[in-house]
């Protein structure tokens, strides 16, 4: 009997029965726009140390750079996240170093040129699992140099999702068309000559507590191939001219450690250091400091600074100081031994109904920089980042 | 849970008491080879021996420490609570972000150029461009 009655009750439920309505909103099984981002920048230099005449002479340049890139989502039958990207930037740099190439002309046709880098990346987060695969192809052309370049990667969360590790693995095949100084032209046919670079990126966050969270990085970085510029001059000390001459193989090692901090409720820290070392004799250490402040809930300034430290790699020399017994040279003083200071601020507008009356324009962010170099570069750069969701 | 703190108790004392035979094995090889240099009846390719004996300890015991203190610092990497998702809204702050922001992209850019090294920010890694 009361089986029976237990068996009743039971039917009657299930016949009964009402599946809840969803009313949350569902992961869109569309593709959908997620975000775009546009960031411009102006960049100016001047030094005294231009690697295109041997170690001196004016380094002015200029640099326009415009990018924009859209990110797209879909979560598919299995409910996993897919992101699709897609970027592309051009770059506009006019030289006075460059137009030294032709030591005749007034002004040549290496005084300014382009750089077109479109790139598409994918990927794929399993948020049940904890697991992300990632893909993208990038290229990038302007007159001298053509590169092709791939990357795979995956990442895995902890489980208790506080800590998550990241492998990527990217490949860069480049070409690099040989354009020698005029006075070591046979004849106006350039060649070209590859050059390759393969990077394993290794990185490990985590988060500490509720205000603080960090991530180691490290790279191994193998590049073979033509690893000079052809119009770079090597004056030895017999005054005799040379294209810079450096070895076919380069492996790098960087390592990094990020911290940020969420100081009380307004404030916060990012500090970032890095070492690196590579079989070229260059070593160098890299500690940056940034700290925005929260002047209300949708407006912050960042003020930061930035010190960095090389020494030499033991190929470089300035003017007229290598010799006919070197068998790798260079006067390039970006492998110099130098430190640098880069310091600036920025500021953060994202209001809580858009920008300019834009409802989908959510944040702008302006940033200026400027950068001194101890061999004495000086530059500044003005960067302007408009998002849009 | 239980298990996972009896567990870890053992694997600390494990760890203590490895360091401390390090560092009482450290102390013997320094104190056997000042005791051989300093006998003046000791022939000199044996005190060379036990020095370069001496040495090729220190290095494998520097390195043992070196591990140990490494694996002694993983459990701190792990915060004491799990900080849960109501809890995140700090990290989850746009500045938080562990990562360059698009608006550094360029100043990442320039700086692969003008300085000799790259790499360990998510940035450029060396190839794509005629930078170092």
């Amino acid at each position: 009997m009361k089986k029976l009655i237990i068996s009743a009750v039971a039917l009657f439920g299930i016949f009964n029965a009402k599946a809840q309505e969803n009313t949350n909103n569902e992961q869109p099984k569309k593709l959908t726009f997620d975000e775009a981002n546009l960031v411009s920048s102006y960049y100016k230099q001047d030094g005294n140390n231009s690697a295109v005449t041997g170690g001196t002479g004016t380094e002015k340049l200029t640099d326009i750079s415009n990018t924009i890139d859209v990110t797209m989502v879909k979560y598919d039958k299995k409910d996993r996240k897919n992101k699709f990207g897609f970027s592309v930037g051009i770059d506009h740099y006019t030289s006075a170093s460059s137009d030294m190439i032709d030591l005749k002309a007034n002004s040549s046709a290496s005084h300014a040129d382009n750089r077109i880098y479109p790139a598409l990346s994918w990927s794929r987060e399993n948020e049940s699992k904890g697991t992300t695969l990632m893909a993208g192809v990038s290229t990038s052309f302007e007159f001298d140099y053509q590169s092709y370049g791939a990357n795979i990667g995956f990442s895995q969360k902890t489980a208790n999702r506080m800590g998550e590790f990241t492998a990527k693995f990217q490949a860069y095949l480049d070409q690099v068309k040989l354009i020698a100084p005029i006075e070591l032209r046979a004849n106006e046919n350039y060649g070209t000559s590859g050059r390759n670079t393969f990077a394993l990126s290794l990185a490990y966050s985590q988060i500490i507590n509720q205000n603080f969270q960090i991530e180691i990085l490290g790279d191994a970085v193998q590049q073979t191939g033509y690893l000079s510029l052809p119009f770079h001059r090597v004056y030895f000390n017999d005054n005799s001219v040379h294209q810079e001459t450096l070895p076919d193989k380069r492996f790098k090692i960087p390592v990094g450690l990020r911290a940020n901090y969420f100081l009380g409720d307004k404030i916060i820290l990012r500090a970032y250091y890095r070492y690196y070392t590579d079989d070229w004799g260059l070593k160098s250490n890299t500690f940056s400091l940034e700290t925005p402040v929260k002047i209300s809930p949708f407006v912050s300034v960042s003020p930061f600074y930035r010190y960095y430290s090389q020494t030499a790699t033991k190929y470089f020399a300035p003017y007229q100081q290598h010799t006919a017994f070197d068998d790798f040279y260079t006067s390039n003083y970006d492998l110099s031994k130098f430190d640098s200071h880069f310091y600036g601020a920025g500021i953060r507008i994202s209001p809580k109904n858009g920008l300019f009356g834009v409802e989908r324009l959510n944040m702008l962010e302006i940033r200026y920089g400027h950068y001194t170099k101890s061999v004495g570069m000086k530059s500044d750069i003005i960067s302007l980042n408009l998002r849009f969701r | 849970m239980k298990n996972l703190i009896k567990n870890s108790q053992k694997l600390i004392k494990y760890l203590f008491g490895q360091l401390r035979t390090s560092f009482i094995n450290f102390e013997k090889t320094f104190v056997f080879a000042s005791f051989m240099s300093s006998t003046p009846a000791c022939h000199s390719e044996l005190v060379e021996e036990s020095v370069q004996a001496g040495l090729r300890r220190f290095s494998a015991l520097n390195y043992r420490m070196i591990a140990i203190l490494s694996i002694l610092t993983i459990p701190f990497l792990n915060s004491c609570t799990t900080v849960k998702e109501y809890e995140k809204n700090k990290l989850n702050d746009a500045e938080m972000v562990l990562g360059n922001r698009p608006v550094e992209k360029t100043e990442l850019s320039f700086q692969s150029y003008r300085e000799g090294s790259s790499g360990a920010n998510a940035g450029k890694v060396g190839g794509g461009c005629g930078c170092n």
